[in-house]
C-alpha cells in the first residue's frame, strides 16, 4: 500500500518536472517499474481522481500533466485533515506516547477521538513497537495502558523526527496552525526566543535548521509540561569535555543557548540542568546560519572533508571545481553537517524526492563519495537528508559556474595544428566545449559565425583585437600550455 | 582516398629545413617552382611546428597549390629545423590547396587527429614500409 503511493506520488512529481510530454519508457525507467505498471498506476490516479483526468495522455506522445489541478488538488490533500489515514493516526497516537513517555496511557482515552476496533488498535500497537525499535525504545502495555519505555535522549530525537514529517516549511505559519497538537502559547514563546538569538548573533536561521530548532525547544518545554524534567544522561557526561573546546568562532552560539536556556527555566520555573545548555549549543552550531560575514578559517577536518568532496565529486562529475567560493560554501555547509552527524542531530530534507528525480546521478556520486567520507573520518552514516542537501551544492556548481566554456581553435589552415589540438584538449578538459577549428584567415569571421564564444585557443601569434579571451600555445600542447590553459579557464569562470 | 593524398618518404637526404622544403618541391613536379620556404616561414614565425619529441608538423594553406596533400618525410640522419627545434626525425607537411573541398578537408582532419595517438606517430616514425597504412 505505501510503496504503491509512493510511486505514484514519484509519478506525479516527475511529470510536474517535465515541460512537455513524457513517454511511458522514461517515466517506467525512471520509476523503476514496468511499462504496464505505469499504465495502470496513470489509470488508477485518473480513476481516483474527482475533477476528471489529472494526467493527459496523447498517442504517439506519451503523457502529460493537467497542471493547474495538480496544483489544486495539492492544496485540497493539505486542508483535509479532518480525517485521519491509518498511518496519520498511528503517528498521533505514537506522538502523544512520546510526549508522555515512561507515562502509561489508558488506551481507550488515546484513542477516543478515532472511532477504530480493538483489532485496528492491536494492529496499531504492532506498527508503533516497530517503528520504535529504530530508537532502541519499547512499547509496553499493561492491561488497558500503554507507554514507552527508554533513554530520554531517544524519545526526543523520535518525537523530532515525527515533527520533521509533517513537512513545516515556515516556522512562523506555527502560529496560525490548528492541525499541529501544539500549545500556542508555548509556540509563541519558542518563536521569540528564536528571534532573540538571532538579533543577539546578528544572524538568520535559515530553513530547514529553523524548524529543527523550533521542535528541540518545543520537545523540550513538551516534555516537562507532561513529565517533568528528565535528564539525558549521554550529554551530561559530553558537558566537560565540550566546554573545554568551545571554538572562538562558536563562543557566542554557546551564550545564546545559555540565555535561552534560563529563559526557558524562568518561563517553565524548573531549574533546567547544564546538559540542556550543551545540547541547544549542539543545535545551534549543527544549523548553518546566515550572517554578514561567513566565516573564512575552518578546522582541519572540516578543511580536508570539503577537500575530499570537492575532489571527488570533480572527478566523478567529470568537471573542474577550483574556486574559493565554492570552498567557501560547501564548507560553511559541512561545519553543521559535521556537528549534526556528531551529536545525532537530524534534519529532514523536505525536497528529498524531489532532488532525487531531479539530480539522480549527482544524488548517486555523492551518496558513494559520502559513504567514502565516513569510512575515512570515521564517522556516523551520513544519511539520505544529508546528502540531499549535498546534491544542491553540486548541482548549483555544475548550473552556475560550470556552463562549459565555449572554444574555437585555430592555427593556420584549420586542418593541421588545430585538429591535432581538438584531440589533446578534449580529453583534458571537459570544461570547454570545442564549437570548430578554424584557420587563420576566418578570425575575423568567428563573432558573426559562432556566437558567444568566449575562448579561442591558437597556435598562431596574431595581433588582431578580439572580444573574447585567447590563448596561444604551442602543437605540442606541454605542461605549461596545460597549466596555462587551467588559469585561462578560471579566470573566464571568475569572470562569469 | 585520393591515392596521392599520402606521400611517404623513407631514408630522405636531407640536412635542413630549407633541403626539406626544396625535396618536396620537386617533388610536387610543378612546371614553376614553389617557394614553400617562403610561404612556410610566415607561419612558423607565429609558432612552433614542434607537435612531439623529434616530430615537426609544418603546414600552411595556399593559392598557388593544385592538390592538397602531405608528406611525412623521414631524414636519412636527424635534422636541426631551427635554432629551437634540434634532432628532427619526422616531418609531417600539410599542403593544403585554398579553397579545398570539405571533404578532403575532413580526410585530412582525420589523420590529424590521429597525430594525438602516441602509438601511431611511433608507427610513423618505425615502420618501413612507403605505403603507410592511415
Amino acid at each position: 500500500m505505501r510503496s504503491k503511493q509512493i510511486h505514484e506520488q514519484k509519478l506525479l512529481l516527475f511529470l510536474s518536472e517535465k515541460p512537455g510530454f513524457t513517454t511511458s519508457e522514461e517515466l517506467a525507467s525512471q520509476l523503476a517499474i514496468s511499462r504496464k505498471t505505469v499504465y495502470r498506476k496513470i489509470k488508477d490516479i485518473n480513476e481516483s481522481f474527482p475533477g476528471g483526468e489529472l494526467i493527459l495522455s496523447e498517442k504517439g506522445r506519451g503523457y502529460r500533466l493537467d497542471y493547474e489541478k495538480y496544483i489544486c488538488a495539492n492544496k485540497e490533500v493539505t486542508r483535509k485533515t479532518s480525517q485521519f489515514t491509518p498511518a496519520e493516526r498511528r503517528g498521533r497516537v505514537m506522538e502523544e506516547l512520546l510526549l508522555y513517555s515512561p507515562k502509561a496511557r489508558n488506551i481507550n482515552e488515546l484513542y477516543a477521538d478515532y472511532f477504530v476496533s480493538e483489532t485496528v488498535i492491536f494492529n496499531d500497537e504492532q506498527f508503533i513497537a516497530e517503528e520504535l525499535k529504530a530508537y532502541n525504545l519499547k512499547l509496553v502495555r499493561r492491561n488497558r495502558t500503554v507507554s514507552i519505555l527508554g533513554e530520554e535522549e531517544a524519545i526526543r530525537k523520535a518525537i523530532t523526527e515525527r515533527i520533521q514529517r509533517m513537512n513545516i516549511v515556515n516556522v512562523n505559519e506555527l502560529k496560525n496552525n490548528t492541525d499541529l497538537n501544539f500549545n500556542h502559547y508555548d509556540v509563541l514563546y519558542i518563536l521569540d526566543q528564536i528571534k532573540t538569538i538571532e538579533k543577539k548573533l546578528a544572524i538568520t536561521i535559515h530553513y530547514p535548521y529553523d524548524i529543527n530548532i523550533f521542535s528541540h525547544l518545543y520537545i523540550l518545554i513538551s516534555r516537562i509540561r507532561k513529565v517533568g524534567l528528565k535528564h539525558i544522561s549521554s550529554r551530561d557526561l559530553e558537558t566537560k569535555s565540550i566546554e573545554n573546546q568551545i571554538h572562538q568562532n562558536d563562543q557566542g552560539l554557546y551564550s545564546a543557548a545559555e540565555t535561552t536556556i534560563q529563559n526557558l527555566s524562568t518561563y517553565l520555573n524548573v531549574d533546567l540542568p547544564h546538559s540542556e545548555v550543551i545540547y541547544l549549543y549542539q543545535y545551534l552550531m549543527s544549523s548553518r546560519m546566515g550572517s554578514a560575514t561567513t566565516i573564512a578559517t575552518f578546522s582541519t577536518t572540516v578543511t580536508e572533508l570539503t577537500q575530499l568532496y570537492l575532489n571527488e565529486m570533480s572527478k566523478r562529475l567529470n568537471i573542474t571545481i577550483q574556486s574559493d567560493s565554492i570552498f567557501l560554501d560547501l564548507a560553511n555547509h559541512i561545519k553543521p553537517m559535521l556537528n549534526r552527524l556528531r551529536h545525532g542531530i537530524r534534519v529532514k530534507n523536505s525536497l528529498l524526492d524531489q532532488i532525487q528525480l531531479t539530480y539522480q546521478a549527482i544524488y548517486n556520486e555523492v551518496v558513494e563519495v559520502s559513504k567514502e567520507v565516513s569510512q575515512v573520518f570515521s564517522l556516523p552514516t551520513i544519511n539520505e537528508d544529508e546528502n540531499g542537501f549535498l546534491t544542491l551544492y553540486f548541482a548549483r556548481i555544475i548550473e552556475t559556474n560550470q556552463l562549459p566554456i565555449r572554444t574555437v581553435i585555430m592555427c593556420t589552415t584549420g586542418v593541421g595544428t588545430s585538429e591535432l589540438l581538438k584531440v589533446k584538449i578534449e580529453k583534458k578538459f571537459p570544461e570547454l566545449e570545442i564549437v570548430d577549428v578554424i584557420a587563420y584567415r576566418n578570425l575575423r569571421e568567428i563573432s558573426q559565425h559562432y556566437p558567444g564564444i568566449e575562448l579561442i585557443v591558437t597556435t598562431i601569434q596574431f595581433e588582431e583585437a578580439v572580444p573574447m579571451k585567447t590563448l596561444l600555445v604551442s602543437a605540442m600542447f606541454t605542461e605549461d600550455d596545460k597549466n596555462r590553459l587551467q588559469k585561462k579557464i578560471k579566470e573566464i569562470y571568475n569572470e562569469r | 582516398m585520393n591515392d596521392n593524398r599520402f606521400v611517404m618518404k623513407l631514408d630522405v637526404p636531407i640536412r635542413s629545413r630549407a633541403e626539406c622544403f626544396q625535396f618536396v618541391s620537386d617533388e610536387l613536379m610543378d612546371e614553376e617552382k614553389i617557394d614553400l620556404s617562403g610561404l612556410m616561414a610566415e607561419r612558423e614565425e607565429n609558432g612552433s611546428v614542434e607537435i612531439a619529441e623529434e616530430i615537426v608538423l609544418p603546414h600552411l594553406e595556399s593559392g598557388v597549390l593544385d592538390k592538397s596533400q602531405i608528406f611525412i618525410i623521414r631524414p636519412e640522419e636527424k635534422i636541426t629545423w631551427d635554432e629551437k627545434i634540434h634532432r628532427v626525425k619526422l616531418i609531417i607537411m600539410i599542403l593544403l590547396r585554398k579553397e579545398e573541398t570539405d571533404e578532403v578537408k575532413r580526410e585530412i582532419s582525420q589523420f590529424t587527429r590521429k597525430l594525438a595517438d602516441d602509438a601511431f606517430l611511433d608507427y610513423l616514425m618505425e615502420t618501413n614500409q612507403p605505403n603507410i597504412e592511415i
